[in-house]
């Protein structure tokens, strides 16, 4: 630095880059005037504040006038090129409503300030940055005493107040993860604590994954709502379709940083005007199993730099909800043994309090039975006759006549051979219900050796019984089933091991019995590239004991694609074993991919029609209105039919293309309340030319109250002229439709009755299929393409409605529409 | 005299248009994309533009989307005139700054006329 400095600016010599900076600086024209003519108390504090190695500034003059050292850069960021000397308001102007009111009041007062932590957005690194500072403001006198300016010292401590905030969170975090009952539960307690910290993370979504399918679901989010665009429900485990990194999250084990989403979406900003930009994407793996539970994706801050800190915080965030959601499934698992093992005891319990069990002793030579009350009861013998001793042919008697016979002859055995007894039998107390029992006892001999007494339980099992009887059955139906041609049926480990298989079963897969015998896997049957994931089919039929039907690709032994539904469930009481059912659906796909194929073809085709059609709409259209001079009259007619034709075409083909997206389920309703009194005069005023032409008359009975449901209203509005029309079709001259609205608690209903031709009762059907015409001397003349009602039918299916017709062949017909009041129709998917 | 911006893709089409709204007496040009439309609107500064949807190389979305006109040319107004009549496609052109949407085979000569009138003179 070559500068000469005159002595009076010695004190700038040292004073770094700014001291240079302030020397070199053209005061001549600026408020404070040339160095020279400071003031002492100017330049005194000055040089103290170009030396120290903390941020000081001097505010100086009734301007505030700054001046600065080197390490104030930091925080003024990039406003620092031209802050010298410039007012304070306009150097500071994004945080003068802060120091303001402190400056004012060092200046009135004479006293210092001290503020700590305070949040002073720093514009840097090419954006407003969230910052923190302590800083203290003291004043500068003259001798007199007068304050004439404000000496600044600060120290930045972002750092100290984000750390402190995130491990508060962390702390939480890692306090909550013990009480989560599901991995679900667990997520939102995650969620709702990362709530808490805004400022770091403006929004975060959980996915879990879908154990055995390559997807994973949206477990819950941060102040986002449902709605969100980026808040999809389901996203796939395999290839990333949006801009979240989802997929290579997972495939790397790695946290993802994605950038400039605010393009893609609306994002909140957490506290700040700003919307999230940026988003991390970070496998939840509990380190403790390596199980990789899904993925969290948190939105970083608008005003903060990712940087390693920022990168630390969330991995730990992803740590501790995966270990928060490993603990939940394992309190889930625990939950779900305590529950078997408390339902055994119940059942135990049920037995005794039930009184099924009876004890009896008969005294062989005495021929006299005693039993207890529960004996008694179980055969129907009052409790004192019991007691006091019976016959054994009292007993016997009430046994079932089936059975009686074996069962003396098998005591009578017992007895003779002093052996143990057991049996199973049928009695029929005196109630009238017959009921199983099972015997069991000891003959006891009496000193010498002789048969003495026959003590025996007496156990009610008609329920096991019913059970083993249905047992019976279902085995049974069971059997059908696995022999049938219809439903393949594979018992297999978990390891994927097949051990049995029906021949259906072998067939749908092109393998042998010989195949099964020399060993087969369920893993081989999958598709190469899903051989990996589908591991997890396995253990998740272990963990949740069933696999609800789902479609899923397998492999023939040929190679070729064999589209299924297939479903699992574990063996009862077996963890190692379940039972497959495979249903081969390739049929279904075909027929479902032809009919796309066919959806697509007519609404291509409709397009390219269309295209066309309007051309010659637009060129008849300016001929018959004069762009190309007068017409004669007979030119005119000519072209009016051209014109007329062309636009049965275009109604034709809009008919085909709206169908065509009807069948394709692509119609999605938009539901409003709909006022029908309204829209029914509507639709009739739009008709009314018609309909006089022809010297018919449209009556519209309706309430005098409105009558209001949800409907779509474009597509309703489809539905009325479509059906009024047909009305105005079928019917001669001087005759009436009536249209009648009425709407009851539940239900709303409007009925159109004409005076028609009517349609035969054998026809009604054929009315809503697809191109389906009936036969009649005046459907000839009428334009239509037999798929209006049809339209008319989806419509108000769509709207949870019903349709019906009656019809007086050649006296008119109804048209009956019900609706079921909801201001919350399910089906419909609301927008506004 | 007004100044008219045509964008469609079908020849047809287009010379119907143009040569309707010129005998209307409008100042009249054509563009057979949104790509093409987005050279001239800066220039010719359109008072209305016909607007069909689904054009290939850039279509009627993504040139509203592009042309940010309630930004740069708030007094210009949009007739879309598509085949495209689900709600989706409505909503989302009003949203990107249409002024109105017709259904293309809807209207004739005198109507599309008419509907333009209605524009220019705010009531629509």
């Amino acid at each position: 630095m070559g500068h000469n400095l005159p002595m009076a600016q010695n004190f700038l010599a040292s004073g770094g880059n700014m001291g240079m900076l302030i020397a070199s600086h053209n005061w001549s024209n600026h408020p404070l005037g040339p160095i020279e003519r400071w003031p002492v108390s100017l330049t005194t504090s000055l040089g103290l504040c170009l030396y120290s190695q903390f941020p000081m500034a001097i505010f100086w003059g009734e301007d505030l006038i700054t001046l600065y050292n080197d390490a104030t850069h930091n925080i003024l960021g990039e406003r620092h090129q031209s802050a010298l000397g410039r007012p304070a308001n306009e150097v500071w102007s994004s945080i003068w409503e802060v120091i303001h009111p402190a400056l004012l009041h060092v200046y009135k007062s004479g006293e210092g300030t001290l503020s700590l932590n305070s949040l002073l957005p720093v514009r840097r690194h090419g954006f407003t940055e969230e910052a923190y500072f302590d800083y203290a403001f003291n004043p500068i006198f003259d001798s007199d005493g007068t304050v004439l300016g404000v000496i600044s010292v600060a120290n930045e401590t972002t750092k100290r107040v984000l750390a402190e905030r995130r491990s508060r969170i962390l702390r939480k975090l890692s306090q909550k993860s013990i009480i989560a009952e599901s991995a679900e539960a667990a997520c939102i307690l995650v969620a709702n604590t990362l709530s808490e910290d805004p400022a770091d993370i403006p929004f975060a979504l959980i996915y879990l994954q879908n154990y055995g399918q390559d997807n994973l679901r949206l477990a819950a989010t941060t102040s986002l709502d449902s709605e969100a665009g980026i808040a999809v429900k389901t996203v796939s485990a395999q290839h990333d379709t949006g801009p979240l990194p989802i997929a290579a999250a997972l495939r790397t084990h790695k946290p993802q940083v994605v950038y400039s989403l605010e393009h893609d979406f609306e994002l909140p900003g957490g506290p700040w005007e700003e919307s999230a930009r940026d988003a991390v994407v970070i496998p939840l793996t509990e380190a403790r199993s390596g199980e990789t539970y899904g993925v969290i994706v948190i939105g970083t801050s608008p005003r903060l730099v990712y940087d390693h800190e920022y990168n630390e915080y969330c991995k730990q965030i992803a740590e501790l909800t995966a270990v928060s959601i490993g603990s939940a499934m394992d309190v889930r698992r625990k939950l779900n043994l305590e529950a078997r093992e408390h339902e055994a005891q119940e059942q135990l319990q049920t037995a005794l309090d039930s009184g099924s069990i009876g004890i009896w002793s008969w005294d062989i030579q005495s021929d006299q039975v005693i039993a207890d009350r529960q004996l008694a009861k179980l055969f129907g013998l009052s409790a004192q006759k019991a007691r006091d001793g019976v016959p054994m042919r009292e007993f016997t008697s009430l046994i079932h006549t089936k059975d009686r016979e074996r069962v003396i002859a098998r005591m009578q055995k017992s007895v003779t051979e002093v052996a143990p007894y057991e049996d199973e039998y049928r009695i029929m107390p005196s109630d009238g219900i017959t009921r199983w029992v099972l015997a069991r006892g000891r003959v006891e001999a009496d000193a010498d050796g002789r048969p003495a007494r026959f003590p025996l339980v007496i156990v009610d099992i008609t329920e096991r019984k019913a059970i083993e009887i249905d047992l019976a059955h279902s085995e049974r139906m069971f059997s059908a089933l696995f022999e049938s041609n219809i439903i393949g049926v594979a018992v297999a480990e978990t390891t994927g091991n097949i051990l049995e298989a029906n021949h259906t079963f072998l067939r749908m897969f092109g393998y042998t019995n010989r195949d099964l015998r020399s060993g087969m896997d369920l893993h081989d049957l999958l598709p190469k590239n899903r051989r990996v994931k589908h591991g997890y089919h396995f253990k998740d039929i272990a963990l949740k004991r069933e696999l609800e039907p789902r479609e899923q690709e397998y492999v023939r032994k040929d190679g070729s694609i064999l589209p299924t539904l297939v479903g699992a469930a574990m063996i009862p009481s077996d963890n190692n074993r379940f039972i497959c059912f495979m249903l081969d659906i390739s049929r279904q796909k075909e027929l479902l991919v032809l009919n796309k194929a066919k959806d697509e073809f007519i609404s291509i085709a409709s397009h390219q029609l269309r295209t066309p059609a309007t051309g010659v709409k637009q060129y008849l259209g300016m001929l018959l209105e004069g762009y190309a001079g007068d017409l004669s009259q007979q030119q005119r007619t000519i072209i009016q039919t051209a014109f007329d034709s062309n636009e049965r075409q275009i109604t034709v083909v809009n008919d085909l293309l709206r169908v065509a997206q009807a069948d394709a389920g692509e119609i999605k309703l938009h539901l409003e309340p709909i006022n029908l009194n309204e829209l029914l005069e509507d639709v009739i005023a739009e008709q009314a030319q018609k309909f006089t032409a022809k010297k018919q008359t449209v009556i519209l009975r309706t309430p005098t109250k409105p009558v209001v449901a949800e409907f779509d209203p474009l597509l309703i509005r489809m539905v009325f002229e479509n059906l009024i029309d047909n009305a105005h079709k079928y019917m001669g001259s001087n005759r009436a439709v009536t249209i009648r609205v009425n709407q009851t608690k539940t239900l709303t209903r409007v009925r159109i009755k004409d005076e028609g031709i009517g349609v035969r009762k054998k026809d009604i059907p054929k009315l809503f299929k697809k191109f389906s015409r009936i036969e009649s001397p005046l459907s000839m003349r009428t334009s239509g393409t037999g798929l209006g009602l049809y339209w008319v039918l989806k419509i108000v299916e769509l709207h949870n409605g019903a349709i019906t017709v009656e019809s007086n062949y050649r006296k008119g017909t109804e048209f009956i529409l019900t609706f079921k009041n909801t201001h919350d129709q399910k089906q419909g998917k609301r927008t506004s | 005299m007004k100044r008219l911006l045509i964008v469609e893709d079908e020849e047809i089409l287009r010379t119907a248009y143009e040569m309707i709204f010129i005998q209307e007496g409008y100042d009249v040009q054509c563009a057979s994309n949104g790509q093409e439309a987005l050279q001239i609107v800066p220039t010719f500064k359109p008072h209305v533009i016909v607007l069909d949807i689904l054009m290939p190389v850039m279509n009627g979305i993504q040139f509203l989307e592009c042309a940010k006109l309630s930004k740069h040319m708030p007094q210009t107004r949009v007739l879309v005139l598509s085949n495209l009549s689900d709600k989706e496609t409505i909503e989302h052109v009003y949203a990107l700054g249409a002024t109105e949407h017709v259904i293309k085979s809807n209207l004739s000569p005198g109507q599309l006329v008419k509907k333009v009138q209605q524009l220019l003179s705010g009531k629509h």
